[in-house]
């Protein structure tokens, strides 16, 4: 039964590595899913896992090292500190779960990346090829951004989810950026919609689209240069945002929708980019909210991730990007909106910039080259790095980043509503904002384990009084 | 859909009151409510996803709760029975180890050959404490350390006949009980060991095992070791 099940599989791989194969065939795939769905629901009571991949030769797995930035997360990933983020898309029909499983097959056979599995070795993690088969599509079941339990998800460092109409891909960051998480999830949608429409999407290829780069080199490394000038990353206090939290790990989650076109005219006619209005307005809301628009001894410090890929021309599917942050100190005096705007905006422009993106990169890229600490051993480098982390875990009031604006092919639009975004929860940082705009509508994110909402509902105000329309939704988590 | 008045905001969420500023939300009319969700989308709301977690919590709290009470129970037994052998000690350390190991195989999400190693190394250690807690002689050198690598070996043979496809995942762990067999003889050396019989069993094993491996499956070793010592 195995074997037959494997041959099958076989033949199917081998049809998505013809690439020229068109969506003629897409409608005798489905029969053939179909017929999956039939071994699948035995294979369910048996209780055993997903298809398997693709066997490889033994021994002759792939294996990659990990970015710069990816080194960090697997360190200092905890069940409370997931380092995982959520990327989801809301369509237009409810999700069926075994062309969704099919499509994640097929999609993950083409982008090598995420079948790959993290691994330990002496000195340094390492990804390797994973020939485990892939992770079950489930119904939601957990909070958003929730650890990944590598044992549990066959090595593999993504999850894919749905709960009605929603999509929902969970990936852990030492795989890979928003960038490359939103990559992932677009050819998800396309090869779900071309499996589960295949009349109306007849004339659209069935494999991933062209002009993506599966380039999964290291960036940083790649553009390190030596510099005698290295641009530390802080580590000085700033404002915690402390409060009564949910328990029993819960998240709370709250969407705030708005159209794109409002919120530039709005940023516009303050003088400040889309991000900056935002970010700014953020720090006013804590401004007013959490200190009260009194002095504080800390600055309230946001968070920014920058892409590097624009700056660098880099086309990376691994991590590649850099933290600036917005800080504002208050002293005595109370400042207006437009001040603190101001200085936000001041803040940002000074730090993306070239040249300090520049010193940043080469900052992170100099220990990995020193050859002293390369050769420590891995375990006495996660004490270090713990370490290291837990002493700058407070030097940040909350992150806020900006995914960027979701676009997809023609044909797929008529499909899908919605895109959202949600980071989990750091150390010391108990709110985190994400943004991203689709189809002209701007959505901003936040997820927070605090059940005080006064920062955000000081946040939508702030915006709706530059006469900005919003809606909300939330995860439901406040009504409890 | 509902909309609040006081924060002139759409809420989404099927509630009477704001999630922001908690005042009681107004109705919404058919066709504007059409006209949101015609420019904004549709809900997409969440499941309620709690009940797992408090499940697996429940379940953790509840082992320690019967540890702690067994452990209390041992304690008020061993004084009022035998005060002069402290073997509550021993069952302390004996539901540590039971509960941690729990925790770990449970809650770790490390592969199977780490946790193997783990766990070979933690039975060692307690091993060693209990010897230590009873005194001389030192069976737990002796026999059980020689035993346990004994067990770790039939086990990676087990885990390499299982998984062939990653056997050499576990070449690291054969290696460790090539190590720890060698740390044996030097406690031999040293005169803590007196009996050699399972030393010589389990170093043969664990040498022979390796030297098998890295002769007819030289390749596949070397790789592995390259992935593992990348610098």
């Amino acid at each position: 039964m195995k074997d037959k099940k494997a041959n099958k599989n076989n033949k199917k791989n081998e049809k998505i590595k013809g690439s020229s194969v068109i969506n003629e065939n897409i409608i005798g795939d489905e029969k053939e899913i179909k017929q999956d769905n039939k071994d699948k629901k035995d294979s369910k009571k048996s209780g055993s896992d997903g298809k398997k991949r693709e066997p490889r030769k033994r021994g002759k797995l792939s294996w990659d090292k990990l970015d710069n930035t990816a080194t960090l997360f697997p360190v200092i990933a905890t069940q409370e500190m997931s380092n995982v983020y959520r990327i989801a898309v809301n369509l237009n029909e409810e999700v069926d779960e075994e062309i969704l499983e099919e499509a994640v097959h097929r999609v993950v056979e083409q982008i090598p990346l995420f079948g790959m599995r993290l691994r330990e070795g002496v000195f340094w993690y390492y990804f390797e090829e994973n020939n485990k088969p892939l992770p079950r599509v489930m119904e939601e079941t957990q909070v958003p951004g929730a650890y990944i339990n590598k044992t549990r998800n066959n090595q593999y460092m993504f999850r894919v989810t749905y709960y009605k109409c929603r999509i929902n891909l969970e990936v852990f960051h030492a795989l890979t950026d928003g960038f490359g998480g939103s990559i992932f999830l677009k050819e998800i949608v396309y090869q779900y919609l071309r499996l589960k429409h295949p009349e109306d999407l007849k004339d659209e290829k069935d494999k991933i689209s062209s002009g993506i780069f599966l380039d999964s080199e290291d960036s940083y490394v790649k553009n390190f240069k030596k510099n005698k000038k290295y641009k530390k990353y802080k580590s000085s206090k700033a404002v915690t945002l402390e409060g009564e939290k949910f328990v029993n790990g819960k998240l709370g989650v709250m969407h705030g929708f708005m159209k794109f076109s409002e919120v530039r005219a709005a940023s516009k006619k303050r003088g400040l980019t889309i991000n900056q209005y935002i970010v700014g307005m953020f720090v006013y809301a804590v401004y007013k909210e959490y200190l009260n628009s009194s002095a504080s001894k800390y600055p309230i410090s946001c968070c920014v991730p920058v892409n590097l890929r624009p700056y660098y021309d880099s086309h990376t599917l691994k991590n590649f990007f850099a933290m600036v942050s917005a800080d504002f100190q208050p002293d005595d005096r109370e400042y207006t909106c437009d001040e603190v705007l101001n200085i936000v905006k001041e803040n940002l422009e000074e730090k993306i910039t070239k040249k300090n993106l520049d010193d940043i990169l080469s900052y992170n890229v100099s220990n990995e080259k020193n050859m002293l600490l390369r050769i420590i051993p891995i375990t006495v480098k996660k004490f270090a790095l713990r370490r290291v982390y837990g002493a700058s875990t407070h030097a940040t009031t909350a992150t806020i980043t900006n995914i960027g604006n979701f676009k997809l092919k023609e044909p797929y639009e008529k499909y899908v509503e919605n895109f959202y975004c949600i980071l989990s929860m750091s150390k010391g940082q108990n709110m985190k904002g994400a943004v991203l705009s689709y189809n002209g509508i701007l959505n901003i994110n936040f997820s927070s384990c605090l059940t005080d909402t006064s920062i955000q509902k000081r946040f939508f105000k702030l915006i709706e009084q530059d006469g900005v329309e919003i809606a909300v939704e939330t995860n439901g988590v406040y009504y409890e | 859909m509902n909309r609040c008045e006081n924060c002139n905001i759409y809420i989404y969420d099927d509630t009477e009151i704001c999630p922001l500023c908690h005042s009681i939300l107004a109705d919404v009319s058919e066709d504007e409510k059409e006209r949101v969700i015609e420019t904004y989308g549709d809900e997409a709301p969440y499941p309620d996803v709690t009940e797992g977690i408090k499940r697996v919590n429940f379940a953790m709290r509840l082992l320690l709760f019967i540890f702690i009470l067994t452990e209390v129970a041992a304690v008020i037994v061993n004084l009022l029975t035998t005060p002069k052998f402290l073997w509550c000690l021993l069952s302390l350390v004996g539901l540590a180890y039971i509960f941690l190991f729990l925790r770990h195989w449970i809650k770790h999400d490390s592969g199977y050959s780490a946790k193997i190693g783990f766990q070979i190394f933690m039975s060692m250690v307690l091993m060693v404490i209990i010897n230590v807690v009873i005194g001389k002689p030192y069976w737990s050198l002796e026999w059980c350390l020689p035993g346990m690598i004994i067990l770790g070996d039939v086990l990676v043979f087990i885990f390499m006949l299982l998984y062939r496809e990653n056997w050499f995942s576990y070449i690291l762990l054969l290696v460790l009980m090539v190590i720890c067999s060698v740390i044996l003889w030097v406690l031999f050396a040293l005169g803590f060991i007196k009996s050699i019989i399972l030393l010589i069993i389990c170093s043969a094993i664990s040498g022979v095992f390796l030297l098998v491996v890295a002769i007819f499956k030289d390749r596949e070793v070397k790789r592995e070791l390259k992935r593992r010592f990348h610098v």
